[in-house]
């Protein structure tokens, strides 16, 4: 059977199917969005779902994720395919010190993330629901943004930007020598004992040895 | 609500590919020890032929203390970053930092820092197995030395494995090669004449992987008494072997063959057989024809891959009755080895197989394929463009453009599309060939305020009719503009004596070079 889901979609095309997400929204998906998203394209090739009426549970993504993801997708439907981000590695041309590109996101793309911000966590959100979805041109557009966030932003920023934790005290980079080593070399990186528990929350930063 | 830190390691690992070393150890070290271990790969390989002269001076006083430790690649280069070379040749000529340095890569060194670098920088390197040479410019004047230095001190590094040296007008005259490597195994390097490739084999005994570029090939009877001199079999181990003829003038595939059969000997180690070739006689015919090329690999019995590449000019009545049917026996369908064939005109043919593994070669190809007659070069992995001042712009270009983060063109090319200067917006190096000064009607000043990301500008400085003051001011308003400049390299064309030093030493954050024809400026910021 599952062959014959496999040819259904890949020979019947148009094809719509339902989708759910986590806080109970039905979406309509179609080829745009099962073309981009490998994760539903495994689903429908490997499940026998005779009904396409009855919806796909994805029940790691919220609906108004799984809506934007979709957007994305039919903005997206006919963009040729890429070299997916991640098989350039064994690219032998490539300059293993050369970053991949990041200044390369589209206007679209870019007034597209913008919607998605750090302090409410949604950029997050919508980074963790392409991921799930295998959406890759998504995936690469959230992490080309946070790249882009903090070029040139030293770590104290970074930290504060993204609510960092510090290692709880008397561990990792709060050990004594650790704390020794950042302070010869003069890195203004102040460790601090925090406890684990605040973990995700800034504390204030105070020197372990004077 | 999810944060950046709940984000599962891959998902960060993949944001930090998004940075160089410098960005990423900037950014995230010392945060916590998630971090560090996320940071590791950055931490092992850094880029200094990039960076800003101030981010050089942070990664020296705070960075490499840090990971001096795990460290084992490093780039170096002073093409970007003038000055680059010199001052890491100050900061290390007392130091033991760098000892664990497995892997160095070293970009457009002048004289005196390639011999540095070799005879006693990498000398203190016990672990350096893997050295890079790129090498692009070099002043026919010391040619000869660069040649020499390379040809005494590369063969002395024993532990060395692989040697790359890229070159694009330099090809090495190795007759003088005496000593023999035997722990080379892996070696790329393009050499001047059939000759010095032959002499070489006698020098690397156990090499696995040989790429070798000759600039000219010409059989005579001196290069068959290198044929002749080659004792036992020279390639024993040999399992990847890429051969490029540059420029053939006279060969013959009988003679040819002849010397592959001596070269490699029937092996039955080799895997990987790749073969390219530019010719602009016509009588070469025999290398674009498959039952020629079956008899000579047939010879390999562990053959795997096959690449050729010929780019051959033939008769027009040739080319018209040319077909790929002698790539298509039973041989080569077997091993499922397969060509394609066209033509750059009537008379160019090229034969290449496909898929063809070499990716700038790849989107070079299929440019020239559809758009042959556009002036123009590009690299997929830099998104380089150079376009050429008698062309126009047309609809393909402005669609590439607004992807292009370099490129190379004429001032008045520039200013002639100053409207559309926008789509450029991305370009972060910029190379523009005879710019003037013209304030009636041009100003590179709104160039590059509108080209916000421009880290890397050449001038190339067309200044016959300007006083010292002019340009004096013209590279201060160009410094203070480009906030984000790192380079500014400005070739004049008419000397010109000026202390440049003395004129732009109010910024202490910036090396100035002037080169002794006062025709090259210099200013590493």
């Amino acid at each position: 059977m599952a062959t014959n889901v496999e040819e259904t979609y890949l020979y019947s095309s148009p094809t719509t199917f339902k989708v759910s997400s986590k806080d109970g929204e039905i979406f309509d998906i179609d080829d745009s969005f099962i073309n981009q998203s490998k994760t539903i394209k495994n689903m429908l090739n490997v499940l026998d779902i005779a009904d396409n009426h009855m919806p796909i549970p994805l029940q790691n993504i919220k609906g108004t994720m799984l809506n934007a993801a979709i957007v994305f997708c039919k903005y997206h439907k006919n963009d040729l395919l890429s070299i997916p981000d991640d098989e350039d590695e064994d690219d032998f041309e490539r300059d293993a010190y050369e970053p991949r590109r990041s200044d390369d996101i589209s206007e679209w793309d870019k007034e597209f993330i913008k919607q998605f911000t750090v302090e409410e966590g949604t950029l997050f959100d919508i980074i963790m629901a392409a991921n799930y979805l295998d959406i890759k041109a998504l995936l690469a557009v959230g992490c080309k943004t946070i790249a882009n966030m903090v070029r040139g932003k030293n770590s104290d920023q970074v930290r504060q930007m993204f609510n960092i934790s510090y290692d709880p005290p008397g561990e990792g980079l709060n050990t004594p020598r650790n704390s020794v080593t950042s302070k010869e070399s003069g890195d203004n990186q102040l460790l601090t004992t925090q406890e684990k528990e605040s973990r995700c929350k800034t504390p204030s930063p105070e020197l372990m040895y004077d | 609500m999810w944060i950046l830190e709940l984000l599962p390691d891959e998902i960060l690992l993949r944001i930090l590919k998004y940075l160089n070393s410098f960005d990423a150890l900037y950014s995230f070290m010392k945060l916590n020890t998630r971090f560090e271990n996320l940071l590791i790969a950055h931490k092992r390989e850094i880029n200094l032929s990039e960076v800003s002269y101030q981010q050089f001076l942070y990664y020296f006083e705070h960075l490499l203390p840090n990971i001096n430790e795990i460290l084992y690649a490093m780039k170096l280069g002073s093409k970007k970053t003038p000055g680059q070379l010199g001052l890491f040749m100050s900061k290390v000529r007392t130091t033991n930092q760098f000892t664990d340095i497995e892997t160095l890569t070293i970009v457009e060194p002048k004289l005196n820092e390639l011999t540095f670098l070799l005879k006693e920088f990498a000398n203190r390197l016990e672990y350096l197995s893997t050295l890079s040479l790129i090498n692009h410019t070099i002043d026919d004047s010391q040619y000869l030395s660069y040649n020499n230095l390379i040809t005494q001190q590369l063969f002395t590094l024993n532990t060395l494995q692989k040697c790359s040296i890229y070159t694009e007008q330099f090809y090495l005259n190795l007759l003088g090669l005496q000593i023999i490597s035997t722990s080379l195994v892996d070696l790329e390097l393009s050499v001047h004449q059939a000759n010095d490739f032959l002499h070489l084999l006698n020098y690397i005994p156990n090499i696995e992987n040989l790429k070798i570029t000759i600039g000219w090939w010409n059989h005579d009877r001196t290069c068959q008494a290198f044929v002749d001199k080659l004792t036992g079999v020279p390639l024993q181990k040999i399992k990847l072997f890429h051969l490029h003829l540059h420029s053939i003038i006279l060969i013959e595939f009988e003679r040819f063959n002849i010397i592959l059969k001596k070269v490699l000997n029937n092996s039955s180690t080799l895997k990987n057989f790749s073969f390219s070739m530019k010719s602009y006689k016509s009588d070469h015919l025999l290398f674009i024809d498959g039952d020629a090329w079956q008899t000579i690999l047939s010879n390999f019995s562990s053959l795997e891959k096959v690449h050729l590449d010929i780019d051959i000019i033939v008769d027009e009545q040739i080319g018209q009755n040319y077909s790929l049917d002698k790539f298509c026996t039973q041989y080569w369908l077997k091993h499922k080895w397969q060509f394609i064939y066209y033509f750059i005109n009537k008379r160019q043919l090229i034969v290449h197989s496909i898929p063809y593994e070499n990716h700038y070669y790849k989107l070079q190809r299929k440019f020239v394929s559809s758009t042959h007659d556009l002036p123009l070069k590009f690299n997929g992995t830099t998104s380089k463009l150079t376009i050429y001042s008698s062309e126009c712009f047309n609809q393909l270009l402005f669609d590439i453009l607004p992807f292009i983060n370099c490129l190379s063109i004429s001032y008045s090319k520039l200013c002639e599309h100053q409207q559309e200067i926008k789509i450029l917006h991305r370009l972060v190096e910029l190379h523009l060939q005879s710019f003037f000064i013209d304030d009636n009607q041009y100003d590179l000043e709104i160039f590059l305020k509108k080209l916000t990301n421009i880290q890397w500008l050449y001038l190339n400085f067309e200044n016959q009719h300007l006083s010292s003051n002019q340009i004096i001011s013209k590279i201060k308003q160009i410094l203070s503009i480009g906030k984000k400049l790192r380079c500014l390299n400005v070739e004049f064309v008419k000397p010109i004596s000026i202390e440049w030093t003395v004129e732009l030493n109010e910024n202490q954050n910036q090396i100035v070079y002037y080169d002794e024809n006062k025709r090259l400026l210099q200013i590493w910021v």
